[in-house]
């Protein structure tokens, strides 16, 4: 399901006649993408954190969130920070995330500290998060407390298209789990023909 | 006697001939205004032969403590005319004469006789332009009417025209009703043969509509000499004439009057008593009883009080300061009363409004109700910052209501000075705004709250406020010199609806910066020291960790590092403050 954020109002105080820049009024799109929907029980993978349809000359400069999924099906590693908004290892953005928050609850954010944003792209990664699938079932993958500024730190209004991510079995437990359903079969089938001599085996 | 004057203005013409090669600068100057001066008997002795010495001697003080270039009197100078009452006015005028201050008097419907006529350039021989001068220079009068004793004179950058609507000294014009007519080309001439960027103003005894008096410069009533008035108005407003300045009905009062035909206007200011008399607005008013539609926008008024006027001229800017006292009759100016005055009172003059234009600015008219972000402006002054202002919020909710009944208009006037002609030392990183007429009550420095929105070059960074100057030529920030309940804060962003009186900030999406304000005045932008967190003078990366460091906690815990004065402080404050680091 969707959620719609828009606490701001971007253009209501169009009032600046001096402006040469105007706010468009749009929502950005954060789209929680993992690597597959599909994960094998004890398998890690990634969920990418994705801000998709940035209006024209939108950039983002800042982003806060929260991402909510199901402790007894999955098991967080790490998250992960792109450059997008300038590098963290180069004082060009600043790492203000919390990581695990609380069972359940991972928090990601990230500050540019660059005067420049020429090079971000309309869609853009902006985080990574790295789960184990830890038990079999669905987890879904919520946002929440969704803050994302622009190049200014004005909110951007967003919209945020939730995901979900199913944990299943290994495939190697699944066939040896098939071999021995075919297996215990096998043997039912023989000592039925056993009773009713319509087969020897042994013949 | 008139002799003797003549011998003591004589001495003075060394002076004035200094005076004269020195006057033409760029300094700001001054010149007074004062209202009709006539008294009835003179039972306290301070005030013969029907003038108001005791109260022209407490003015003349305060003429020269203002250290004005001269005077002008818009007529009535005596209350019964004869020879020895001018020579009684003449005199009590010495003290400027004495002082280097020039006295430019009109005649009044008090003086408007023959003998009037003939004497007045005798007691006052000053209008001539021969003698007691000071610096006044290109005296004119109308030749081609003959025995007309209106006349024209320059000073530094500014033409003062005195309309004299009365009988002629060869008798002629003893309707006064009809005197300005014929007097139309030399005022059309008059005023625009004066240079590219000086200022005109014009003097008459009677007004342009009175609020007590029916007759008027043109003739019985407001609407006589409809078509006479019509090119009276357009000659006024064609060649830049803001201020049309009476006497006669003895209240201070100004509005803005428009010409029959509706096609032009010009701001009238009628003079506050001088005299032992006040008169009262009539109801209706002159406007509504004669006039369909009505043409005059009342702007401020004050009623039985005594009162002058400063005018200074600081290159195309001229700021008008009214000052009065309470006539003696009165204990507060909420409750003036109207009373003929017996004795002289003792004056204590009070600034009670400061008014004013520039020829570099713009007018906007705003009724009550309306908004007053019509207001915007670009200094286009040649080297300059281009900066450019606008009211970005704001109505006029609170107007003055008259006597009458009628509610007043802001008369809101903008005006520029270049960066380089103010205090670059103070770190001034724009033009100058001089914003006139928002305040709401004479007597109060108080407007209604508006937000003031100023552009700043494109290659500026670092935090950028609004500053103004205090009484004593001190920058301060501008939200500091409000009025109402104030609560400073710093916002770097846009102005926001909820934003109360007080904030201020700094949009480097629009390169403006704003201010929630309730007063006027004069306006720059400066750096500032705005989101310091640590208190070291410079906003760096310590700044932004500070702010950082308390992500999601409410403003409460540090309202400095609220930037966008949301109440919680967020990553957006962190990206805002990063946006104006001075450290990189």
């Amino acid at each position: 399901m969707n959620t719609i954020k828009c606490s701001m109002n971007h253009v209501k105080n169009l009032i600046i006649i001096l402006s040469l820049i105007t706010v468009p009024s749009f929502a950005a799109v954060i789209n929680i993408k993992p690597s597959s929907s599909e994960v094998m029980i004890g398998s890690r993978f990634s969920v990418d954190i994705l801000v998709e349809e940035l209006g024209v000359n939108e950039m983002i400069g800042a982003f806060d969130l929260n991402l909510q999924y199901d402790p007894s099906i999955l098991q967080f590693q790490e998250y992960r920070l792109t450059n997008n908004l300038g590098s963290i290892s180069d004082n060009c953005a600043l790492d203000l995330s919390a990581g695990l928050t609380k069972e359940g609850i991972v928090n990601i954010s990230s500050v540019s500290l660059l005067d420049n944003f020429n090079n971000q792209p309309n869609t853009l990664k902006i985080a990574d998060i790295v789960f184990n699938a830890v038990h079999e079932g669905t987890s879904t993958l919520g946002l929440f407390n969704v803050t994302v500024g622009n190049y200014f730190g004005d909110e951007i209004c967003t919209v945020i298209q939730n995901n979900s991510v199913q944990a299943v079995p290994e495939p190697s437990s699944m066939a040896l789990f098939g071999m021995g359903i075919f297996g215990f079969g096998g043997v039912l089938l023989i000592r039925k023909k056993q009773k009713t001599g319509k087969v020897d085996l042994h013949k | 006697m008139a002799k003797q004057r003549y011998l003591k203005i004589f001495c003075c013409c060394t002076a004035a001939m200094v005076t004269l090669t020195s006057h033409i600068s760029a300094e700001p100057w001054k010149f007074g205004i004062m209202g009709d001066t006539q008294w009835k008997s003179n039972t306290d002795g301070e005030n013969p032969n029907t003038v108001a010495v005791g109260i022209i001697k407490q003015i003349n003080k305060e003429f020269i403590t203002n250290n004005v270039k001269f005077v002008v009197q818009v007529g009535d100078l005596v209350d019964k005319y004869s020879s020895s009452a001018f020579d009684t006015r003449a005199e009590a005028a010495d003290e400027l004469l004495n002082a280097g201050i020039g006295f430019f008097p009109l005649r009044g419907n008090h003086e408007s006789n023959l003998d009037a006529a003939n004497y007045l350039s005798f007691a006052f021989p000053q209008i001539n332009g021969n003698v007691n001068v000071f610096g006044a220079t290109n005296f004119q009068s109308p030749s081609s009417v003959s025995g007309c004793l209106s006349y024209s004179f320059d000073y530094n950058n500014a033409r003062i025209v005195m309309l004299d609507q009365f009988t002629r000294k060869d008798n002629s014009g003893l309707n006064a009703n009809n005197n300005i007519v014929d007097q139309q080309d030399w005022i059309n001439a008059t005023l625009s043969g004066r240079n590219d960027g000086t200022h005109a103003f014009v003097f008459s005894h009677k007004n342009l509509i009175g609020q007590n008096h029916a007759d008027m410069l043109f003739g019985s009533n407001p609407a006589s000499n409809a078509d006479a008035q019509n090119s009276f108005f357009k000659s006024l407003y064609s060649n830049g004439v803001r201020y049309c300045i009476g006497g006669h009905d003895h209240i201070h009062h100004r509005s803005i009057v428009f010409s029959p035909d509706n096609s032009f206007y010009v701001n009238q200011i009628i003079c506050a008593s001088n005299s032992y008399k006040f008169y009262t607005p009539l109801i209706p008013t002159n406007d509504a009883r004669y006039n369909t539609p009505q043409r005059e926008l009342p702007v401020e008024q004050e009623l039985y009080t005594v009162g002058y006027y400063i005018v200074t001229v600081d290159g195309p800017k001229v700021c008008v300061d009214y000052y009065s006292s309470l006539n003696g009759c009165s204990s507060s100016w909420e409750s003036t009363v109207d009373c003929d005055l017996k004795s002289t009172p003792r004056l204590s003059f009070v600034k009670r409004e400061t008014f004013g234009y520039s020829l570099n600015g713009k007018k906007f008219i705003v009724k009550p109700g309306e908004e007053l972000t019509v207001v915007t402006d670009t200094c286009k002054i040649a080297n300059s910052q281009k900066t450019q202002v606008a009211i970005i919020s704001g109505t006029n909710m609170t107007s003055n209501t008259l006597y009458d009944g009628r509610t007043t208009v802001q008369d809101i006037n903008t005006g520029w000075e270049t960066r380089s002609d103010i205090d670059i030392s103070a770190g001034v990183e724009s033009d100058l705004l001089t914003l006139w007429g928002m305040r709401d009550v004479i007597g109060s420095k108080k407007c209604d709250t508006y937000v003031l929105s100023m552009s700043y070059d494109t290659s500026i960074s670092g935090p950028l406020s609004i500053y103004s100057k205090d009484s004593v030529g001190n920058w301060n920030k501008t939200v500091n010199s409000n009025n109402g309940f104030n609560v400073s804060h710093f916002v770097i962003g846009p102005y926001r609806e909820q934003f109360g009186l007080g904030t201020y900030g700094i949009d480097p999406a629009t390169h403006t910066v704003w201010a929630v304000v309730d007063h006027d005045g004069d306006f720059a932008i400066i750096k500032s020291t705005d989101g310091d967190q640590d208190g070291d003078n410079d906003i760096d990366n310590d700044d932004i960790q500070i702010v950082a460091s308390l992500k999601n906690k409410p403003a409460s815990v540090r309202p400095s590092a609220d930037l966008d004065n949301d109440g919680k402080i967020t990553i957006l404050d962190v990206r805002k403050l990063s946006l104006i680091r001075t450290v990189k």
